[in-house]
């Protein structure tokens, strides 16, 4: 195999076992990688996940389902295509169902899982929303007459699951001159997506 | 109109009635002076020993007449109603055409500033764009995700120059989404709305 996955001797023994019908059930094969995607998609705070075994042994399940987490991650973060996925699975373990279950899993979800991946790092806050109101001030205690319109805009950003705001007053002009400049940046990105 | 001072101010204002038009001028000057770069301890002492009078009565006297120029201009006298004020406040005729020139001559600027002062909200000061593919990151080996940084620069107060930076990334699909919003705010300001909210207010 050419890529080498960044997985640990223990991550690759525990794929074993969840590979090996003998060890998993296959219902619960099918709860492990439904609550392992639902993570990574919505990355709850708490795995409420509960995995009873085929035989009497106890079984760790946030193990379990660390391993299958890791392997998907590991796999999008080198953007494996299913065959390369299919390939490092068969050298794990040889039950072709699951491996074809778990590459298939991994396959339609790949999408997501990179673009979960993208948002990790130390990028500026991201932009995600905006607000805005109109004010016009009518009168100020140092100017008894003044009728001036007065922008407020909101911005909501987004950096590690933290929702924060940038606000900001503007006149009419100053937003003209933000809109304008707002403008050339989309034409630019447009252009060069065009290409 | 005519403007009504306050007991107080009107006692400092009628301290410059006795005065010469030689004087008087040379108090539009204090005045003048004090507008532009604040109270000057050195010339009221100068000038009490000139006139032999305590350095209050003139520190009183240029501060009376200053705020008379500042609430004229916030009443937006204009030059009629100005005259009329000073007349009816007891100053002569040819007091009257020196303080008058001194209003008409600083009204604007002293105008544009009472519409400037005050408490601030920060304000959009300038912005600067970058445009970016990230091709890698440690937690995504290969990837094509074009993002667009803004500079946004705010200033939070006028009397010190603080601008703050912040720095933000957006995507296209989002950029394309704040430049809509925004350009529908702006369109706000240019209806119909606005424009009958103004006359009505005026």
């Amino acid at each position: 195999m050419d890529i080498i996955m960044e997985l640990s001797k223990d991550t690759i023994d525990g794929l074993t076992n969840i590979l090996n019908i003998n060890i998993v059930t296959d219902d619960n094969f099918l709860q492990i990688l439904e609550t392992a995607i639902s993570y990574i998609h919505e990355n709850p705070m708490e795995i409420k996940c509960i995995i009873k075994k085929s035989d009497s042994k106890p079984v760790l399940t946030r193990k379990v389902f660390t391993d299958v987490v890791c392997l998907l991650i590991e796999a999008a973060r080198h953007d494996l295509d299913e065959e390369s996925l299919r390939n490092f699975l068969n050298l794990v373990y040889i039950d072709e169902k699951r491996v074809t279950k778990l590459s298939e899993v991994y396959i339609n979800n790949k999408t997501a899982i990179q673009s979960q991946l993208e948002l990790i790092g130390n990028n500026p806050s991201h932009i995600i929303d905006i607000d805005w109101h109109l004010d016009y001030c009518v009168k100020l205690d140092t100017c008894n007459s003044l009728s001036v319109p007065l922008y407020h805009v909101r911005l909501s950003t987004k950096k590690h699951e933290t929702i924060d705001h940038v606000t900001f007053s503007c006149t009419i002009q100053q937003l003209q001159e933000l809109v304008f400049k707002l403008k050339d940046a989309i034409r630019y990105s447009e252009k060069l997506t065009n290409v | 109109m005519l403007l009504t001072l306050k007991p107080d101010h009107k006692r400092h204002v009628l301290l410059l009635t006795g005065h010469t038009p030689q004087v008087l001028q040379d108090f539009c000057k204090l005045a003048l002076d004090y507008l532009q770069k604040g109270p000057n301890t050195k010339l009221y002492n100068a000038a009490a020993q000139k006139l032999d009078v305590e350095v209050s009565v003139i520190k009183n006297s240029v501060e009376g007449l200053v705020n008379l120029l500042i609430e004229s201009c916030r009443y937006k006298l204009n030059s009629e109603d100005f005259r009329d004020s000073i007349i009816s406040l007891g100053f002569s005729e040819q007091q009257e055409v020196i303080l008058s020139k001194l209003y008409n001559v600083k009204k604007d600027e002293i105008s544009n500033t009472l519409k400037d002062i005050g408490f601030k909200l920060p304000e959009y000061h300038d912005m600067e764009w970058r445009f970016e593919v990230q091709i890698a990151s440690r937690a995504l080996l290969k990837q094509v995700a074009p993002l667009i940084t803004l500079d946004l620069s705010i200033k939070n107060s006028d009397r010190d120059e603080n601008i703050e930076h912040v720095l933000l990334q957006t995507d296209p699909v989002n950029l394309s989404h704040i430049t809509q919003q925004l350009e529908e705010a702006l369109q706000e300001g240019y209806s119909q709305h606005i424009r009958r909210l103004s006359r009505t207010i005026k």
